[in-house]
């Protein structure tokens, strides 16, 4: 849209990726969603992004209902299995990219670690606030000792 | 479906570092606590998720389907957006205070580092059934993972796996 259309800028682009790589959630939606807004406003916003989605929901709730109704052959239930052991792969390396550009530095490895252990017994969502919480805590403390 | 809803509006409010560093909390929130799906179920919807052109979180459709039908689907698509796209506008209308925020800022550092680390509990929950048929699979998994590493496209790595195990299934 940028080179072809002229319709935003480079600035409105990188302005996009700093605002909402903070924020939670999928950083490309929430591109398409900042830039939706630029272009108009809160109506801008929403429909540009419910369309980047829609196609994509529309897919995956086909493939689940197909995958509901899966007959029950050995040969599906092997592909199913070498699916799930493809994604054990996948989302390990998803892990450890993810391990090097969010938790740099020790502090954060440790709270990485931290939430790998305490994650087998405690509630997911209390861990991820009760870390944001702790680490802002540390924050605070660390600026008045200076 | 309103216990649907919240759970995935909380996996959108937390979903710090991402896409896929929410991919945790969602397993964590539809599988490892309400048992919706078993981890196979799951991994096939990550897999699917992978396959399919868009962002990673639509699996919030496919959960949601298995959970509630369609409406169930579109219930749970649009509540794991919902926050996200709101703070992304908002970001944009007031050149995001929020985001700027040093101690938002702190916040989403440290939630994205625990969010990584539950990967780690989601993975063994993945493994552990995989690791019970037979160990040496998980040799397999490490293969994929070195292949993604050498940005072996995802889409190859899944169909190749879909085959090899459909073909491993038919002869046994």
């Amino acid at each position: 849209m940028v080179a072809r259309r002229g319709w935003l800028t480079e600035t409105d682009l990188r302005d996009a990726l700093a605002f909402t790589k903070p924020l939670p959630g999928s950083t490309v939606v929430q591109v398409v969603a900042f830039l939706g807004w630029r272009l108009g406003g809160w109506p801008g916003a929403l429909i540009s992004s419910l369309a980047f989605i829609f196609p994509a929901a529309v897919m995956m709730t086909a493939a689940a209902a197909i995958a509901a109704v899966l007959p029950d052959a050995p040969w599906i239930a092997g592909a199913l299995a070498g699916v799930q052991i493809a994604v054990i792969g996948l989302l390990g390396s998803a892990m450890w990219k993810l391990a090097r550009s969010e938790a740099a530095g020790w502090l954060l490895n440790s709270v990485l670690g931290a939430a790998f252990v305490a994650g087998f017994f405690i509630n997911a969502a209390l861990i991820v606030v009760g870390a944001g919480l702790g680490g802002m805590a540390a924050e605070r403390w660390n600026s008045r000792s200076d | 479906m309103i216990e649907l809803i919240v759970r995935f509006l909380i996996v959108g409010a937390l979903a710090f570092g991402g896409g896929q560093a929410a991919l945790p909390l969602l397993e964590r929130l539809t599988v490892g606590e309400t048992g919706w799906l078993t981890p196979r179920d799951f991994a096939t919807g990550v897999g699917l998720a992978y396959a399919t052109p868009g962002p990673v979180l639509v699996l919030a459709s496919f959960v949601g389907y298995r959970v509630a039908g369609v409406a169930g689907a579109a219930g749970a698509t649009l509540a794991v957006f919902a926050v996200p796209i709101a703070l992304a506008a908002l970001a944009a209308q007031i050149t995001s205070r929020l985001a700027t925020s040093t101690s938002f800022r702190t916040f989403g550092k440290f939630a994205g580092a625990a969010a990584v680390g539950l990967l780690g509990v989601t993975l063994v929950t993945l493994a552990r059934p995989i690791g019970r048929v037979n160990p040496l699979l998980l040799a397999l998994s490490a293969t994929v993972f070195i292949a993604a590493q050498r940005r072996v496209p995802p889409v190859g790595l899944l169909a190749v796996a879909a085959l090899l195990g459909a073909v491993v299934g038919w002869i046994s």
